[in-house]
């Protein structure tokens, strides 16, 4: 049995080697060995936000910790850090993190974060560092609660969590068309990561998995990349900037304004907050749920 | 914290490091458009249904105003390598300006900081000014076109 505190951080010790390889594809992509597209301001501001989402972890991070080791110490039962608990808390963690990452396609609060990290037009390396600088006051951190209240050790939770990112670090490429069948029938592959970065109606809201497949196909989010129709990266309504704070921030300044709006009773303004990204409430704006039947109307008629 | 700090100064090293390799291996310079229905294309991959009477491209080919049927005006700006598209119509808050020989189009929006056009027949510059005034709600940084 491990002692939880003499745990690494595994992320620490694996971003020498995701600099490594993101310089790696870069050089190749620059000199067309492989296929990568990568733009210098693009990547700088990839760079210049995951500074700030580390800066922010550093500062926020700890903010819901609270409720997580209040369950810790009301927990149910004593598990032992050992290699077969990483294991379950590993499977139990990504479980977590499916819900976490569909909820934060599911509705403006979370989407604001989030949105930081679909918000590039590119699909290479560097845009696995383009993270979130306000996940942390979001509240999603709580969602470890039933780990913790189930008696894994927090540091055990934030082990697996940390393998689970770093799993999540080589799916963020293009140079990679498919792998074995029951690799990609298993686990989150590019081509999976690739559809959930699809601003294509067809791959809006999709594959959430963080390392195992088999959540989105129980949940029925998995949707495989089609041959027929190329991914094509970024969001629904592009932004035109690649200064990392108007990145970090742009979805809050709209939501913001969406619910400054004059005359609007609270339940619309609650879900302008909590509904799902391009609710409104005069139907100026579209979900993903009605672009994607939109595109479903238009594909069956075209047949 | 001071692992915090380690990875802050991996992080800054490996900005410069990537300026440098872009700098080195200079990335080829962004597209422009060759002529108008280039530009139409642009903007009817992102807005099929679209529906142009006039159009302008702007004199570098890096930019370029629809004048839609419905009174709205699309604008297609270059970003990087992208373009970025959008429909401007009273939803919009933009202000104007002339700046030289370029049409400048400012935004409230937060994600879309500017868009410049350069035009140099005057009375196109001005012609396409007043089109987006009439359209779009004025900003408070409007000017006289």
């Amino acid at each position: 049995m491990m002692s939880p505190s003499s745990l690494p951080d595994p992320t620490l010790l694996a971003a020498p080697f995701f600099i490594l390889f993101m310089m790696l594809e870069m050089g190749l992509a620059v000199r067309s060995r492989v296929r990568a597209d990568y733009e210098i301001r693009d990547t700088l501001s990839n760079l210049a936000v995951s500074a700030g989402s580390i800066l922010m972890v550093g500062l926020i991070g700890g903010l819901f910790m609270g409720g997580v080791m209040f369950a810790w110490h009301h927990r149910v039962a004593d598990v032992p850090t050992t290699w077969w608990s990483f294991l379950l808390c590993f499977v139990l963690d990504d479980l977590r993190y499916y819900w976490f990452h569909r909820l934060s396609h599911c509705s403006r609060w979370f989407w604001a974060a989030h949105v930081v990290h679909h918000s590039s037009r590119h699909y290479n390396l560097s845009v696995a560092f383009r993270q979130s600088w306000t996940t942390g006051i979001t509240g999603t951190a709580l969602m470890n609660i039933p780990l913790a209240a189930l008696g894994f050790h927090p540091a055990l939770i934030a082990f697996a969590a940390s393998v689970n990112l770093i799993y999540q670090f080589w799916v963020h490429t293009e140079t990679i068309a498919r792998l074995p069948r029951w690799f990609e029938y298993l686990f989150n592959t590019p081509s999976h990561h690739r559809v959930h970065h699809g601003r294509n109606p067809r791959y809006l809201d999709a594959n959430y998995a963080g390392v195992l497949m088999i959540w989105d196909r129980m949940f029925g989010s998995f949707v495989p990349e089609a041959a027929e129709e190329p991914v094509r990266y970024g969001l629904v309504h592009n932004i035109g900037t690649f200064n990392p704070l108007r990145i970090a921030f742009h979805e809050y300044v709209a939501l913001l304004a969406d619910l400054r709006q004059r005359g609007l009773s609270l339940r619309q303004r609650l879900g302008y907050l909590l509904g799902a990204p391009g609710w409104s409430h005069d139907g100026r704006y579209s979900t993903s749920a009605v672009l994607k039947a939109a595109d479903r109307r238009t594909r069956e008629q075209a047949r | 914290m001071n692992a915090v700090l380690f990875v802050l100064a991996v992080n800054l090293a490996v900005i410069l490091a990537c300026a440098g390799l872009f700098f080195l291996l200079r990335a080829p310079p962004p597209d422009a458009m060759p002529d108008p229905p280039a530009l139409l294309a642009v903007f009817h991959a992102e807005y099929p249904d679209a529906r142009p009477c006039d159009s302008v491209l702007a004199d570098d080919g890096r930019a370029g105003l629809i004048w839609l049927a419905d009174g709205a005006v699309g604008l297609v700006a270059g970003a990087g390598r992208h373009w970025r598209v959008r429909r401007l119509d009273s939803v919009a808050q933009c202000a104007t300006r002339i700046a030289g020989e370029a049409l400048v189009l400012r935004f409230r929006d937060f994600a879309w900081p500017s868009a410049r056009l350069v035009l140099c027949d005057a009375a196109v510059r001005r012609r396409w000014c007043e089109r987006i005034a009439q359209t779009t709600t004025p900003d408070r940084f409007q000017e006289e076109c």
